[in-house]
């Protein structure tokens, strides 16, 4: 073909989108995709993953000459088929930014740190010098829970592998949590409490499957945009059957596509569920086979609290509202009782209930009360959205219909996040429309690898790799056995969670503190409390990032990182699919890849120094045992350092070799400079955690061969939907349905005032078989009660505030925000309000407005009739901008179960601002 | 320089009146053509404006979506040196 470049380029971008679209290609497109049309422009294409949000698509990057020069959607992903959304347009561009961090930088005053210090540029080796300072000092005075890591759901799979490794293993400390504590804990708690293990029983494929969606507090429109073309696709041709439901606190893009528009008030999804499932009770729409055989009905305590700090009174005791009154069962003129928040340090605890008592607890959720509790728009007439919700029912009800239930953060940050999730998988337990093909309650992700990292590799305080647990002496021992450790080097209190963390922080009880793949210091509740904690004198902040945040501002030490494609990595999706690439482009500057950096970091340690006595952790911590002699006799030195015992004498056989079929020609930043295949040995050593009890993965290389497996992957082999015989290879022939997670699977009897010891427990299993694996296994249907949040508009604070993020920026906009144009397209955040309540303020479109909470103040332009469509009384604002710091008026409650923070809901005022 | 190819997904009987909205904006291209089913290309001078324009697609009446599938980007001087045959 005789081409110019152009013609040449644009023959291959319209070849990639015939492809995808399965369209006849010319012989001239065809030629244009041939390897000698690559060849001749000089790309070298190859799979990797699209870096933003949790849906998971696989993407083609070209290089040369060490830059990313053109993307495409693979056609061979399953996930995305060939489509990218307009995010994926910055897989690139977000590389090349001019604030790129290039080299460490330090806190300095005449050469020597110093708190108060300018940032000067250091060397890498003065950076951990300082660093293991710090970290000495810290578990001499404070102990090891004193030295912490904050990571996130965009850690690779090695990276938060490593970070894990290096705290719980090294340091002895558990304090690691990751931002995914914010995003996804309640829907972890919900897999745990129902199911007894993490993840969907569903995957992506139900989208073409199903014949109704509901989403419940999820913009699929904005937020996961190709799952959304997906859910498009059906809805417009899958016939008049198809049915789609948007549930949510305002109008949002979703909502273009919905057929009903459920808009309901903060936190009342939970009176919506119980309407639900007592509509199918009510009904007769339960599928009693199911349910006769798979489940058991459970419910827990209601007198939790909210997560709040434990001086704060509502922790305490809490006066019933008239409606919180009828959610407990106590009818209107229980309205006014003070309820001693007596559960608030075991909000975990269920036992087992009969239909009848469950039955019982819905009794008060009759269409009458929930839709006079929960209808959200003050215009809209009661009696329309009580049509709406008895159509939602119907949906879950019908025999012959498929339905999937869809959420993200509407559930997942909401004080009683948990029990929502596990209230999404009573109502399709119910039905029997739970783990097969097109039916299913399925829990979106909001990052990359918020359930390939954070939660499979466990990298929070509480968890170790595989769903294992800290606090289980069986699950330490499995653990000190794949490392390698001594008996006993594993420190049996978990870690606290995310926001104890940083309260602690602010208490001096942990002095260290290191940031990865996360802006921690935008991202948390209550803004001010977490600025005061970083900048204690006595505290150290180290912030790895790749651009200057708000996080790298309060911090003493910066560490410059490497970006998606300047290392090798993994992440796992939302639909438990785990993808691998190659390093694709060299990192700039002295930039490395965070795994480096704490194999780096190692070095600076020996066991002498982390493994003998420890001193007790400031609060309840104990002093852990001295484990050298432990480590003497299986052969360590007390001279070896952290990095050989952890890293190095585990990993040094996968040899690293650029000419292997593996590399593929492409480099290894970090495997070149410690002399062994890093990201290989470390893949190996952590899938030996989930061989065997279903969280199995397949060998390294084979991810290369493939846009990704679904785990478990048991002899080479991905498994599509767990828990169904034929599909899943954990459940037996004859079977049908074994809900086999391991965890919480015995447990006491009671009614709805609580447990009776007298009857005592119960096992939610038939049996186990030769290799330990359930047989039989049964899932949860929970009763859970409405409660009201904790802070509620009022006279003073008289409007809702819920957050959430735009299509345009990616989280706090670290990235995204670097990118010029998106820059310019949405500059700063604004606050979304209905025209009645800016007019009532003096407001219009484009005021600048003071918004205030107890906490704190912003200031914010008013955004009337935009993409967001607020109801009246309720406003957004969403979190990406630095300038416009909305959680300084967040409040810092939580979901007692889960901890996760909920951003969804405060009580705010609003002023016209005056300059 | 910023090029991209979108896959436009469109009711069959908008098709003509969708090619024309098409034909008119300077910066599209249809490339290929099927029944509901359409190629096109469209240049932008960075990736905003590529957004915009692949909004803008599919705000046309009849549209079902418009994907990015692949796009290419390099400075203009690049782009308009590369002009040799290859």
């Amino acid at each position: 073909m005789n081409w110019t470049r152009r013609e040449l380029i644009k023959s291959s971008l319209i070849a990639s989108a015939a492809i995808t679209a399965g369209m006849k290609l010319t012989p001239e497109l065809e030629a244009a995709v041939s390897n000698a049309a690559t060849e001749q422009l000089g790309w070298k294409w190859e799979r990797s993953v699209c870096r933003f949000c949790g849906t998971g698509c696989a993407i083609q990057l070209a290089t040369q000459d060490d830059k990313i020069v053109a993307v495409k959607g693979d056609p061979d992903g399953p996930v995305n088929r060939g489509l990218m959304c307009v995010k994926g347009y910055y897989n690139a561009k977000i590389m090349y930014g001019e604030d790129r961090l290039t080299e460490p930088m330090l806190r300095m005053k005449n050469g020597k740190f110093d708190k108060e210090g300018e940032f000067t540029s250091i060397s890498w080796e003065q950076a951990f010098s300082v660093m293991a300072e710090k970290i000495k000092g810290t578990l001499k005075t404070k102990g090891p829970a004193g030295v912490s890591m904050f990571g996130s759901g965009q850690y690779t799979i090695d990276e938060g592998y490593a970070a894990n490794k290096l705290i719980k293993a090294g340091f002895r400390s558990n304090s690691i949590e990751p931002n995914a504590r914010h995003c996804m804990a309640s829907a972890v708690v919900g897999f745990f409490q129902v199911f007894g293990i993490d993840e969907p029983s569903g995957n992506y494929d139900d989208i073409e499957q199903t014949d109704s969606f509901a989403l419940w507090g999820a913009n699929m429109a904005e937020m996961h945009p190709i799952l959304w073309t997906r859910v498009v696709k059906r809805r417009l041709s899958g016939g008049k059957k198809i049915k789609l439901f948007n549930l949510s606190t305002y109008t949002n893009r979703s909502s273009d596509l919905a057929d009903v528009e459920i808009i309901f008030k903060p936190n009342t999804d939970v009176a919506i569920f119980n309407y639900i499932a007592k509509y199918l009770i009510d009904n007769k729409a339960v599928d009693w086979d199911f349910v006769k055989k798979h489940t058991v009905f459970a419910t827990g305590p209601t007198d939790i609290g909210y997560g709040l700090p434990p001086d704060d009174p509502r922790e305490h005791e809490v006066t019933l509202s008239k409606n919180g009154a009828i959610a407990l069962g106590l009818g209107a003129e229980g309205e006014g009782t003070k309820v001693a928040q007596k559960n608030t340090s075991k909000p975990l605890k269920h036992w087992a209930i009969s239909f009848e008592q469950f039955q019982k607890g819905l009794e008060p959720y009759s269409l009458e009360y929930v839709a006079q509790l929960a209808k959200g728009d003050a215009n809209e007439s009661l009696s329309s959205f009580k049509k709406k919700l008895v159509a939602l029912a119907q949906s879950y009800a019908e025999k012959d219909r498929k339905i999937v239930s869809f959420w993200t953060m509407g559930m997942n940050q909401h004080t009683r996040g948990s029990w929502v999730n596990e209230l999404a998988y009573t109502v399709h337990l119910l039905a029997g429309k739970q783990a097969s093909p097109g039916n299913g309650a399925f829990s979106l992700t909001g990052q990359p690898s918020a359930c390939g990292t954070a939660r499979e590799v466990g990298t929070f305080g509480h968890r170790l790799p595989a769903d294992m647990l800290i606090g289980k002496p069986e699950h330490r021992k499995t653990a000190e056995e794949i490392w390698k450790l001594p008996q006993g080097t594993l420190n049996p209190k978990p870690g606290s969670h995310a926001i104890k963390m940083m309260r602690e922080l602010g208490q001096g009880k942990i002095n260290f503190f290191w940031s990865q793949v996360a802006n921690p210091f935008q991202d948390f509740p209550n803004l001010h409390e977490a600025f005061k904690a970083a900048r204690r004198p006595d505290n150290f902040i180290v912030v790895s990032d790749v651009y200057p945040t708000v996080s790298t501002k309060v911090a003493d030490l910066i560490l410059p990182s490497t970006m998606i494609y300047e290392k090798w990595g993994g992440y796992g999706n939302a639909e438990r699919r785990t993808q691998l690439w190659r390093e694709q482009v060299p990192p700039p500057g002295k930039a490395m890849g965070d795994t480096w950096q704490y194999l780096e970091l190692a070095k600076h340690f020996t066991l002498e120094e982390v493994w003998g006595e420890t001193v007790a952790t400031e609060g309840n911590g104990k002093k852990l045992p001295d484990v050298l002699s432990g480590a003497l006799a299986m052969g360590y030195k007390k001279s070896d350092t952290l990095f050989k015992v952890l890293f190095e004498n585990p990993g040094k056989a996968y040899v690293w070799d650029e000419k292997s079929a593996l590399a593929n020609g492409r480099r290894n930043h970090i495997a070149s400079s410690q002399g062994y295949f890093v990201q290989q040995a470390l893949w190996e050593e952590y899938r030996k955690f989930g061989a065997g009890h279903g969280h199995d993965l397949g060998p390294f290389e084979l991810y290369y061969q493939t846009p990704g497996l679904r785990w478990p992957v048991v002899n080479g082999k991905e498994t599509a939907w767990r828990y169904l015989e034929g599909v899943d290879p954990y459940v037996s022939k004859g079977e049908g349905v074994n809900f086999y997670g391991s965890a919480l699977k015995t447990i006491a009897q009671g009614d709805l005032s609580g447990p009776d010891s007298s009857k005592g427990k119960i096992t939610l299993f038939d049996s186990k078989d030769s290799k330990g694996h359930i047989r039989g296994g049964k899932a949860k249907i929970f009763f859970r009660p409405y409660a009201d949040p904790p802070e509620m508009p009022d006279e003073t604070y008289d409007l809702w505030l819920c957050t959430g993020r735009l299509i345009e920026h990616w989280h706090s906009g670290t990235m995204t925000r670097r990118v010029p144009e998106l820059y310019k397209a949405a500059p700063n955040a604004t606050v979304a309000m209905h025209p009645k309540d800016a007019k009532a303020k003096g407001l219009k479109n484009g005021d600048l407005a003071r918004l205030a909470s107890r906490r704190g103040e912003v200031f914010a332009r008013v955004e009337i009739n935009g993409r967001n469509r607020m109801p009246q009384g309720s406003v957004f604002v969403p979190w990406f901008d630095e300038h416009v710091l909305i959680n300084k008026l967040t409040l810092d409650q939580t979901c007692p179960l889960s901890k996760q923070a909920d951003y969804k809901k405060c009580a705010i005022q609003i002023t016209k601002a005056t300059l | 320089m910023h090029l991209s190819a979108l896959f436009v997904a469109c009711e069959p009987s908008a098709q003509p009146m969708i090619k024309q909205s098409l034909d008119s904006m300077s910066w599209a291209e249809i490339q290929l053509e099927e029944s509901g089913k359409l190629i096109v290309t469209i240049e932008a001078e960075n990736e905003t404006q590529a957004g915009h324009r692949v909004q803008e697609i599919e705000e046309i009446g009849g549209v079902i979506a418009a994907q990015v599938t692949a796009f290419h980007s390099s400075t203009n001087e690049e782009f308009l040196s590369q002009k040799e045959e290859l």
